[in-house]
């Protein structure tokens, strides 16, 4: 009796202490999409539902350049950088032999510099060597030094425990090098491609300070809310912010989904 | 499979990484519907002789022959074979049905016969009613008859096997042993089956190829590396066998042995002479064991254990020098109790008598 009672108390402290990290997590989140619906966006309660700023948005093409334009960026940046740790994860993993470590901790050493340092050093060295401006291929290229590691790092927990004798399973069977990959690797390991693409398309969809010294007369999402900021806060603005939320929110959906898929399946 | 010619040529076959040699100019010729082992300590080079054979891996030197026909270039995904590896390495995310087809729709068999064949190997091996299930949702033995359909599913040249019975514990591995023999048989290709163990070597195989530090040691009939063996290193790997060391006695006749007080008659027929130090084989079942009291000559012993194997019986004996010797008999009524003093003694035909050092 009195264990059921300790057991209940726990068991309601967790749950409470639980609901209160996600409020703190969610909030700032949960607010923008109140304040987008609201024709008082600088204090929203009570709630409304309005979508004049929607509508606002879909005239605004300064926010929807930079929209655009981020999209690509992110996306660039998430197939450049999956596919680049793609192969310095296999490099290390199959051909590293006994410096694996050390490469391994030299790829993902650069997670650890701090990314204003990142953009302004990539702006000099850029301009510097290769007299080029920021725009967006510089951009993409900064961005992509920069996920690159974490991609890295994702695809080497997933591939780590991946058993390369697999592919020859699939050679012998009358498989070429490719298809063995389409066929076996990529089915097998997809989980950790599918998260680096998703990491670093938000990681460089959000990231102000790359993509900020880069960009230069180039409109991000960002920079763009980073302008808003000092020159008034527009309620068009919560609106984009609360889509793209609304956008990282269904490709996590989706990524749980899929583990979820798997899992039945093995 | 064409009618006649079809064999498999290892032809002085070498293959080095850097200044290690991994195999050393070996040579072995497989004919059509033969069953070999190639049989090895660990390190031997035995898997990396499987490998060249299936092009997995290239050689530094020699050439391999498929039918006839020069491979040793070929890309291992169009020599036709079937693989069996020991960790099985089947696709989990596939289903068996989709395990066992995918040879097929690599080699782009049209779809009416993929199904067929599927049906069919499913049916020797017993996995009709699993068709649909996950590897994972398998038996350790039922994932070994999915591999062993994997490879033989698309009318393969040959079927390599990679230790496939290791991962399997010893009463299905027995029961395996029957059945890949009896689908060599039935099939009529070549399997050739990498194994560190001499019994697996020994109860399926038509030949042995006996390989250590990369050298083929010995090859033949397995009923002849068993009896007659080559080499001390052939005579200690295949079979159990305890070794002494002698010498050849001054008549040239005897050898008389270093550490026990106890010869024998040199075999007729061997190319040893007086005073050759020798090193002497002897099969654990080709031991005599006598009771002391009965008198006669031998190696004085106790009896320490005796362990019971069906139709068995294993001594476990000590020598009066501290030497531990397991003869094996056939289980009798009057076996010998623990603590039973004996005297351990072999036929000269019996034992394998190799000049020390070589």
């Amino acid at each position: 009796m009195n264990l059921h009672f300790t057991d209940a108390v726990i068991k309601w402290t967790l749950a409470t202490f639980l609901v209160i990290v996600f409020a703190f997590l969610y909030m700032p989140i949960v607010h923008i999409l109140f304040a987008s619906l609201s024709t008082r966006p600088n204090f929203p309660y009570p709630l409304e539902f309005n979508l004049s700023s929607y509508v606002r948005l879909s005239t605004n093409t300064v926010y929807q350049s930079a929209f655009l334009n981020s999209l690509i960026l992110a996306s660039c940046t998430a197939v450049l950088s999956t596919a680049m740790g793609f192969l310095a994860t296999v490099g290390v993993l199959r051909f590293g032999g006994k410096r694996a470590l050390v490469y391994a901790i030299f790829f993902a050493a650069p997670l650890f510099v701090s990314e204003i340092l990142l953009g302004i050093s990539s702006m000099a060295l850029y301009y510097l060597v290769f007299k080029l401006q920021g725009n967006m291929l510089t951009a993409i290229i900064a961005n992509t030094v920069h996920c690159f590691s974490f991609c890295f790092l994702i695809m080497a927990a997933m591939l780590y425990k991946y058993d390369w004798r697999m592919n020859e399973a699939a050679i012998v069977c009358g498989a070429s090098p490719l298809r063995s990959f389409v066929e076996v690797m990529l089915p097998i390991t997809w989980p950790g491609i599918m998260g680096s693409l998703i990491t670093a398309f938000v990681l460089s969809l959000n990231g102000l300070d790359i993509s900020f010294y880069l960009l230069g007369a180039t409109p991000t999402m960002p920079s763009v809310a980073w302008g808003a900021l000092r020159y008034g806060v527009k309620p068009e603005l919560y609106a984009l912010l609360t889509l793209i939320n609304l956008i990282v929110f269904v490709l996590i959906m989706g990524l749980l989904a899929a583990i979820r898929l798997k899992k039945k399946e093995a | 499979m064409s009618q006649s010619g079809s064999y498999i040529r290892i032809d002085n076959v070498s293959r080095r990484y850097g200044s290690f040699k991994a195999l050393d100019d070996v040579s072995l010729d497989i004919a059509k519907e033969e069953f070999i082992a190639i049989l090895g300590p660990s390190g031997s080079g035995k898997s990396t002789l499987l490998r060249l054979i299936a092009g997995l891996d290239r050689p530094t030197e020699g050439r391999v022959h498929f039918e006839g026909k020069d491979v040793t270039e070929l890309a291992p995904h169009k020599r036709g074979i079937g693989m069996v590896f020991q960790e099985f390495l089947l696709f989990p995310h596939r289903t068996v049905r989709e395990n066992l087809a995918f040879p097929l729709r690599m080699r782009k068999e049209p779809k009416a016969d993929v199904e067929e064949r599927v049906e069919w190997v499913a049916g020797i091996l017993s996995l009709s009613t699993m068709l649909d299930r996950y590897p994972s949702q398998l038996s350790g033995g039922q994932q070994q008859r999915v591999a062993l359909g994997r490879g033989l599913v698309a009318r393969p040249t040959l079927l390599l096997l990679d230790e496939p019975l290791a991962n399997l514990d010893r009463e299905l591995r027995q029961e395996m042993e029957i059945e890949i023999r009896r689908y060599q048989k039935q099939l009529g290709i070549p399997f050739i089956y990498v194994t560190h163990n001499q019994e697996e070597a020994l109860s399926m195989s038509d030949r042995i190829a006996v390989i250590n530090n990369g050298r083929l040691e010995a090859l033949g009939e397995r009923q002849a590396i068993y009896d007659y063996p080559e080499t001390p290193f052939v005579a200690r790997f295949v079979g159990k066998s305890s070794r002494f060391q002698g010498t050849v006695g001054p008549d040239g006749k005897v050898v008389r042995l270093a550490r026990h007080n106890h010869e024998f008659a040199l075999p007729t027929g061997s190319h040893l002479i007086a005073g050759d130090a020798v090193d002497i084989f002897v099969k654990n079942e080709r031991f005599d064991i006598a009771r002391k009291q009965d008198g006669g000559s031998g190696i004085p012993s106790t009896v320490v254990d005796v362990v019971l194997r069906g139709p068995f019986v294993e001594y476990v004996l000590e020598t009066d020098r501290g030497d531990t010797v397991i003869a094996v008999k056939p289980k009798r009524n009057d076996a010998i109790p623990i603590q039973e003093r004996v005297l351990l003694s072999w036929k000269p035909d019996d034992c394998h008598l190799f000049k020390a050092g070589t």
